[in-house]
């Protein structure tokens, strides 16, 4: 069973990546041929990443309300507020929000236990707890822009992004509301890598999905927002959107099911491949039985890192004409779950001019 | 618009294992609350602790269950069995769970052994155990469900919205039958998270009561089964309950304190009530969402005064955190399931604990011992960290 295809259109981007805040930014850093990747030293060892450094927060996040956030919850607001202003959007107050995250405040629930375990349980932090929920982000977003209207967070492993897309377009369906800000956001914390136990986030090689020497899956912080719409909002990016499950499958059987009711005609794919092996193989057999002819792979994990969010970062890349570059792209964003998920999404640009403002 | 029906529930809780458990416990006002040695404390304190918690049914190589998980297993399997939904309707279903805590009660356990020196436990795998989206995949897995499944993370209105989230899904023909609930473990994150902000009563809590002192947590899953009501007769299936509407707003006010003016939450109420096509004066009762702290009650008190006024025709109103406690991202749910009960029974219970009304939260409160009442029409309000309220407006079957 399938969630039959949903269509809506995008009137705006955020984007708040390793290589830079905002379109311009990361487009210009791509052009260079730049990447994220970080070497971070921890008292576990050395590790890279796609790590977020300078994000503008300052400029966009106001201080009256900064100084309690998390980072998680600033790359969001900072996202969010370049979509708003990327649609041309003065009053958010009745827009709906939806933030998807993987993994929520992971870092701000290891500082709250860091502190249990060094002073003890009865000393534990408010402040840390009360940010410590996976709606902190979303709420700081709604008192920031005054935003009342109805908001949620999902979460949904690898999916997060696709699956907040989905509950955006829900809210529109519902007749909830008129638009909605859409934000997916995984930040980085090295000190619950020994809890992940993922292993080999050790190479400087960076991510290199469906290379047989690929290193293991490279985690990227990002925050990616955009504001969607009903689908006929002339201008706007259009995008369809397929969410889909099996049983007892496996996520490539998913994906081939997903990508397959929307896929036609495509021109490129640009598959959520972490690097992971298990992922990344079935990504490239799914894209294989979708597809007579290869389409053009676009990878921009390569300059970004691996995110639980990152279905929803490439629709706004695409979105936005960063990747793949320049108006009049038609392609389609590939997503797997740990479980036995997988959504598709199918974005095309206008031929002509940016996204409507 | 196709109206939607609820055809099955399940809930495991402190005070019953099942549904069925939780009609009695209730019709008794049998609280699960109990003074407990909980974590580090030295003193019994009052927390609403599931003490067996159902193994999962079949042990599967590599699926590395959860307390949450399981918790929700349970309930899931008991609201699925009381709609008799099987075969290729069930494949079909979606799954739409709400959780806060997820994984967090095996991830911090990992945490601290790792902080002790100790190794990863064996036991344990991240991401299998740790992240939300697990919540609906443990529920989809256990029964073979082949739709939608999506998880809501909102703190205390996690499962409300997914059952809000549900009926959207239903009315737009996003799907034909939706498992919507949540489930919430205890964990010591949440459990001394609370404790800093100094609004846990170690006593049973006693919600809009002058001398209230706070709130007590608790542990539980709770889930319904809902699909078009045409659809449920067709199959046979006994529509137990019409979830007419839900209503969501945020406040965008604080982080952690409600608007005092209830703005907010006054939106939602009112929210629900147009979206179920619901008037004022149909609503009968409101199962509130009273945890007992200070400023939650005044606020919820408040809000239901500014809608239905202050006169003996406004609904009645009882609160059962003190039956189970503040269950977090299972509240909701496990609020809509106790409020179906309630109007299937016609005994709407009282708040336990409530003897002295503080005058901020003066409301037709439920008298003590209960009242049997026939209603039509209830609310069951939810509101959470951030700013989030939702409400959820639920009507009585005839016949």
């Amino acid at each position: 069973m399938t969630v039959s295809v949903q269509q809506f259109s995008i009137t705006g981007t955020g984007l708040v990546t390793s290589l830079g805040t905002g379109g311009a930014e990361i487009k210009n850093a791509i052009e260079r041929g730049e990447s994220g990747l970080s070497r971070l030293e921890t008292a576990d060892g050395e590790f890279f990443a796609y790590v977020v450094k300078d994000f503008r927060e300052k400029e966009l996040v106001p201080a009256k309300i900064r100084r309690r956030m998390s980072r998680v919850s600033k790359l969001a607001y900072c996202a969010a507020a370049l979509a708003l202003e990327d649609a041309g959007v003065r009053d958010p107050s009745q827009m709906g929000l939806v933030v998807g995250t993987g993994l929520g405040e992971l870092a701000v629930s290891r500082e709250f236990l860091d502190g249990m375990h060094e002073r003890g349980p009865h000393l534990a932090s408010p402040a840390l707890f009360q940010n410590s929920v996976h709606n902190a982000a979303a709420s700081f977003i709604s008192m920031g822009m005054g935003m009342r209207g109805p908001a949620t967070t999902v979460s949904q492993g690898w999916i997060s992004g696709e699956c907040a897309l989905a509950a955006g377009e829900l809210l529109l369906a519902a007749g909830l509301c008129e638009s909605v800000l859409v934000i997916g956001v995984d930040g980085l914390d090295p000190a619950w890598f020994e809890v992940i136990d993922t292993g080999p986030y050790i190479s400087d090689r960076g991510l290199r999905p469906f290379e047989t020497d690929s290193a293991g899956c490279v985690w990227g912080e990002c925050a990616a927002a955009v504001v969607i719409c009903d689908a006929d909002s002339a201008g706007g990016a259009g995008v369809k959107l397929v969410l889909e499950s099996v049983l007892k499958g496996n996520a490539e059987e998913a994906a081939v099911r997903a990508g397959g009711r929307i896929c036609r005609g495509c021109r490129s794919v640009m598959p959520t491949a972490s690097g992971s092996q298990l992922r990344d193989r079935q990504l490239e057999s799914a894209i294989g039985k979708m597809f007579a002819q290869k389409p053009q792979i676009v990878l921009p994990q390569t300059f970004t890192g691996a995110s639980p969010v990152s279905g929803l970062m490439f629709t706004a890349f695409a979105a936005a004409g960063i990747m793949p570059e320049g108006p009049d792209a038609d392609v389609l964003v590939l997503g797997l779950d740990e479980g036995e998920g997988a959504a598709a999404l199918r974005v095309q640009t206008p031929k002509e001019q940016g996204l409507k403002k | 618009m196709i109206d939607v029906a609820v055809s099955g529930l399940g809930a495991v809780c402190s005070a019953a294992s099942s549904a069925a458990e939780l009609e009695q416990a209730l019709r008794e006002m049998k609280p699960g609350v109990k003074k407990n040695l909980i974590y580090d404390h030295e003193e019994p304190v009052a927390a609403g602790v599931v003490d067996e918690v159902p193994a999962a049914a079949e042990e599967r190589e590599g699926a590395y269950p959860t307390r949450t998980g399981l918790l929700a297993v349970a309930a899931a399997r008991e609201a699925i069995g009381q709609s008799g939904l099987s075969g290729p309707d069930l494949a079909a279903a979606s799954v739409i769970a709400g959780s806060s805590v997820a994984g967090m009660t095996e991830s911090e356990r990992a945490f601290f052994r790792l902080r002790s020196g100790h190794g990863l436990d064996e036991e344990y795998d991240f991401w299998k155990q740790h992240p939300s989206g697990r919540v609906s995949d443990a529920v989809a897995d256990a029964f073979g469900l082949g739709g939608t499944r999506i998880t809501l993370s909102t703190a205390c209105v996690s499962s409300t919205q997914a059952i809000a989230a549900a009926v959207y899904m239903i009315r737009t023909g996003r799907a034909d039958a939706v498992l919507a609930g949540g489930s919430d473990a205890l964990c010591r994150l949440t459990w001394y998270g609370f404790r800093s902000l100094k609004v846990m009563d170690d006593d049973v809590s006693r919600p809009f009561d002058r001398n209230r002192a706070g709130m007590n947590l608790g542990e539980a899953a709770a889930f319904v089964v809902l699909e078009p009501l045409d659809r449920a007769k067709a199959r046979g299936a006994k529509p137990l309950a019409l979830m007419a509407g839900a209503g969501m707003t945020a406040d965008a006010y604080h982080m952690t304190a409600p608007d005092p003016e209830a703005r907010g939450a006054v939106r939602a109420i009112r929210a629900a009530l147009d979206d179920g096509g619901m008037r004022k004066d149909e609503v009968g009762y409101i199962n509130a969402h009273g945890t007992g702290t200070l400023q939650n009650d005044s606020m919820e008190a408040t809000a239901v005064r500014n809608v239905f006024g202050e006169n003996k025709s406004a609904p009645a109103v009882s609160s059962f955190k003190p039956f189970f406690g503040h269950t977090l991202g299972a509240a909701g749910a496990l609020e809509a399931v106790s409020s179906i009960l309630c109007l299937n029974t016609g005994f709407l219970p009282a708040t336990p604990g409530l003897e002295e009304v503080d005058e901020a939260c003066r409301l037709n409160h439920v008298p003590a011992g209960g009242v049997k009442k026939e209603v039509d029409a209830a609310l069951s309000n939810s509101f959470a960290f951030g700013g989030l309220n939702t409400v959820l407006a639920i009507r009585r079957v005839a016949g």
